[in-house]
């Protein structure tokens, strides 16, 4: 298999059909491995989505598996070998996404707000659990407007909650994670986003919740979020343009409507069905996720009739039962690969690799594999 | 996108009418090829009563297992096929798996395992399946069926190590599973105890019934599955109307009524009384078989009643409705049938499913 | 919308085989209305109510004049059978979806078990409880 030592990790030459982490078909997307992450055996949690993955150690290339189609076993294998020497700091352990990230159709609701009040947000877990969600993402607010402030701690869900609910109909407890949505109103506030700032790090979702649309745009196209919050509560105050709805698409970035206004108010319910409307006419029902922001137990709906209520909202059948379920998956998978890469995603285009370059790298990778053995 | 919001999910509803004496009758087929089966029902109009017979049969249906944590790779362990694969018909269905979210995986008595999974999970197990065939333009499910009855799948064979490989080593799959198995030479119990190693606990179906009074109860003519204006229901109005009995849905009600306007279907007749039963947990279709003998039977004195019905609901997490025609969940999961047996052994039957489903056989 | 086979055998005239698609003109869905306080009284009628005004809310008066029918309601558990046409299911649960109170209490539909067949609410096998 022909590979290339790009610069900042290793370029394989597999393909990669398509690629939701910021990049085209064609694409080659590199990270550098954390080896914090990877102790946690890839292949049986969350990341088991790689379409193709290759393993270096010592500089020296272990091999490169394609997984798709499926008889594949020799890279799991490989890949429980190189599990083996992870802790080593030279090891280096690359993979490249597949679009098909969001296999899982498991339901989760991303947006449960944060109250310092244990009980209720125990309670509201407690439905969540009974109506069927099996992920929930427990969101803090930092909100630059009011006041310069820090960006809190997220919780820690097995310190908060020392038994987690069982989800109805399974034998499993319901999944807690934690998000911050940055309100910005000001660039300035993205900074903490720039930077690789310890807090937001912390976290496993980054939302963003822009106020004009040069926040917007920003966004879209080179901020390191997850989410991008749509506004719910007024009349959507900038219009939604082509471009940088259709980059944020390519990166990966889903848009985020809530629910639980409109079952408060029957003006927010009006600004959140035509925000909703004028947001799919340009994304075309593509990565839009729902949830609910609740306070309470009560304000929670079930997966089914907020897939219902994506219907109201210009959504198709398939794509509003994907906003509750793979398109949530989806989004917290790109949460997982932020944190391991630090926010640099390197991609490439696969034109880019010249024969030239090629030549010369394959000496590179020979003499490396020399050194080693 | 008005339309979108019109247009209902598709469900279809097959219906059949036939003799039980005939030697094409399909009754059989219907019953042995619904693999799954959560609960059973039965109505006998103008019957106060249950016949002994009948009480026997029912009392009878079988103890069910749930075993937990129960590995896949047990099911191709060639001791456990020798038992229960070629010595009777074994059923086993994971339990607590919802077909919409998470894998899924059960045994049929043909000796058929078939897992539905995810593609993650497919991905990873290495082992050949198809694409679900209502998981949509992308594809988010597999199913993977494998014969453990096949000539090639003895042990040491490439293809037995290879599925012995993926199920223990490479992707260790575990479910609790429903478990039940039907044998006319082994006792059942004791067979079972292969699996004591593992957490098992025993179940006996829950028996329920209740006598209904004056009852609105449609007119059927049993050479008329269509119905005839005036003169008797169709077999659908009859389904609707079985549902509103078995959820005991108030048929007196007139147009103008504000709660609700539904009425029992035209033409209609006063039962006095109906005997209604309802047995719940996980049935196998021997007995359900066994219980539709016996409901022919119960003709053989004479009665009253024209004729009597016979419901079964299957389980909506089931990854095969009948035979292995795929089964999935949208929105919800139904796949059930319904007999009803006339005095002259004649019957229609009924099998009616839901959006994720293929034509019943 | 109704396709209709019939195969009459030669042999034998009294086997019938019918296959209807889509032949339900109706939707039933079980639900239960939730409140967060004991002590709040509804009984059917006042159920109905509720339902129209959620109806109306979202959806005006062309949605308030959706006909729907409650099959059975307990007063004790707020649970319901409603019965809808095809054409106004997700008119109905998108309404219901949005409810929020009733009288000031705070309140939530929770939609048990939908489908085109009344008969199979009678059974959910994802009620069957083993421990």
């Amino acid at each position: 298999m022909d590979w290339v030592y790009g610069p900042n990790g290793i370029l394989t030459k597999t393909t990669i059909t398509r690629c939701k982490l910021g990049g085209r078909t064609g694409d080659w997307v590199v990270w550098p491995f954390q080896p914090k992450i990877c102790s946690t055996t890839p292949y049986t949690s969350g990341i088991s989505c790689l379409s193709a993955l290759c393993i270096v150690q010592g500089g020296s290339f272990l091999g490169i598996e394609h997984r798709e189609p499926v008889r594949n076993y020799k890279s799991l294998r490989a890949m429980r070998d190189a599990d083996a020497v992870v802790s080593a700091p030279s090891t280096r352990f690359v993979w490249c996404l597949n679009y098909c990230f969001s296999s899982m159709s498991v339901f989760a609701d991303l947006n449960v707000s944060y109250t310092s009040d244990v009980k209720r947000l125990q309670s509201i877990l407690e439905t969540a659990a009974h109506l069927g969600y099996s992920t929930v993402a427990i969101n803090h607010i930092a909100d630059f407007q009011e006041k310069k402030k820090e960006i809190d701690k997220p919780v820690c869900p097995s310190e908060l909650f020392p038994s987690l609910p069982i989800v109805q109909g399974k034998s499993k407890p319901i999944k807690v994670v934690t998000r911050l949505t940055l309100i910005t109103s000001d660039p300035s506030h993205c900074n903490v986003l720039r930077s690789t700032s310890p807090r937001t790090k912390l976290y496993d979702i980054v939302a963003v919740f822009p106020k004009t649309e040069k926040l917007f745009h920003a966004a879209c196209t080179s901020l390191d979020v997850d989410l991008i919050c749509i506004s719910v509560t007024e009349k959507q105050p900038f219009y939604f343009r082509r471009p940088p709805i259709n980059a944020a698409i390519e990166r990966g970035i889903f848009f985020e409507l809530v629910y639980t206004p409109s079952i408060k108010d029957s003006t927010m319910r009006r600004y959140t069905i035509s925000n909703a409307l004028s947001l799919m006419q340009i994304c075309k029902g593509k990565n839009v996720i729902m949830s609910s922001s609740a306070e309470r137990p009560l304000e929670l709906r079930g997966p089914y009739d907020v897939a219902t209520l994506g219907l109201l909202f210009g959504l198709s059948e398939a794509d509003a039962k994907a906003a509750v379920s793979s398109n949530c998956r989806a989004a917290l998978l790109h949460g997982e690969t932020r944190k391991t890469a630090f926010g640099i995603v390197y991609t490439m285009k696969k034109h880019q690799v010249t024969v030239t370059e090629e030549k010369e790298t394959v000496p590179v990778c020979k003499k490396a594999k020399t050194e080693e053995t | 996108m008005l339309r979108e919001w019109e247009r209902c999910p598709r469900h279809l509803l097959v219906s059949e009418r036939s003799n039980f004496q005939l030697e094409r009758s399909r009754h059989g087929v219907a019953v042995r090829g619904h693999p799954f089966n959560y609960r059973v029902s039965f109505l006998i109009p103008e019957c106060g009563a249950l016949p002994v017979k009948l009480k026997s049969v029912i009392k009878n249906f079988g103890k069910y297992y749930l075993v937990k944590d129960l590995p896949l790779h047990e099911f191709v362990n060639h001791d456990f096929i020798n038992i229960f694969i070629k010595k009777g018909a074994f059923y086993a269905l994971s339990y607590n798996t919802k077909i919409d979210q998470d894998n899924t995986a059960a045994v049929l008595p043909t000796g058929k395992l078939i897992l539905s999974v995810d593609k993650d999970t497919y991905e990873e197990l290495g082992l050949q399946g198809q694409p679900s065939r209502y998981s949509g333009k992308k594809v988010m499910r597999y199913i993977v069926t494998i014969d453990l009855t096949d000539a090639s799948f003895l042990p040491d064979t490439k293809k037995h190590k290879r599925v012995l490989w993926a199920l223990k080593e490479n992707m260790p799959l575990k479910f609790d599973f429903l478990l039940a198995w039907h044998s006319t030479d082994v006792e059942v119990s004791t067979a079972m105890s292969y699996f004591s190693k593992l957490k098992m606990k025993e179940y006996e179906p829950n028996i329920t019934s209740s006598i209904l009074r004056d009852l609105h109860c449609p007119v059927l003519q049993n050479s008329e599955l269509q119905g005839k204006p005036e003169e008797s229901c169709s077999a659908h109005e009859l389904f609707d109307w079985l549902g509103a009995v078995y959820n005991n849905v108030d048929c007196n009600n007139h147009s103008y009524s504000f709660i609700s306007t539904y009425c029992c279907p035209q033409p209609s007749a006063v039962l006095s009384q109906a005997y209604m039963c309802t047995v719940t947990g996980f049935i196998l279709p021997e007995k359900i078989h066994h219980l539709m003998d016996h409901l022919c039977q119960y003709f053989d004195e004479p009665k009253l009643a024209q004729w009597v019905s016979l419901t079964v609901h299957g389980f909506a997490d089931s990854p095969v409705s009948w035979k292995e025609s795929e089964h999935g969940f949208h929105k919800s999961g139904e796949n059930l049938y319904n007999f009803v047996i006339f005095n002259n052994q004649d019957y229609w039957l009924q099998m009616a499913v839901g959006t994720n489903d293929d034509c019943p056989p | 919308m109704i396709k209709v086979s019939k195969e009459k055998s030669h042999e034998v005239a009294t086997y019938e085989r019918q296959v209807q698609k889509n032949v339900s003109e109706y939707h039933y869905m079980k639900i239960r209305l939730e409140f967060q306080e004991k002590g709040v009284h509804l009984n059917a009628p006042h159920f109905k109510q509720l339902i129209l005004s959620a109806l109306r809310d979202l959806h005006g008066e062309v949605g308030a004049a959706l006909p729907f029918d409650i099959l059975t309601f307990d007063e004790k558990s707020f649970s319901a059978i409603l019965r809808i046409s095809n054409r106004g299911l997700v008119k109905l649960w998108s309404a219901l979806t949005l409810l929020g109170s009733y009288q000031n209490h705070k309140c939530a539909f929770r939609v048990l078990q939908t489908s085109p067949f009344l008969l199979a609410l009678a059974g959910n096998s994802r009620e069957l409880a083993l421990d």
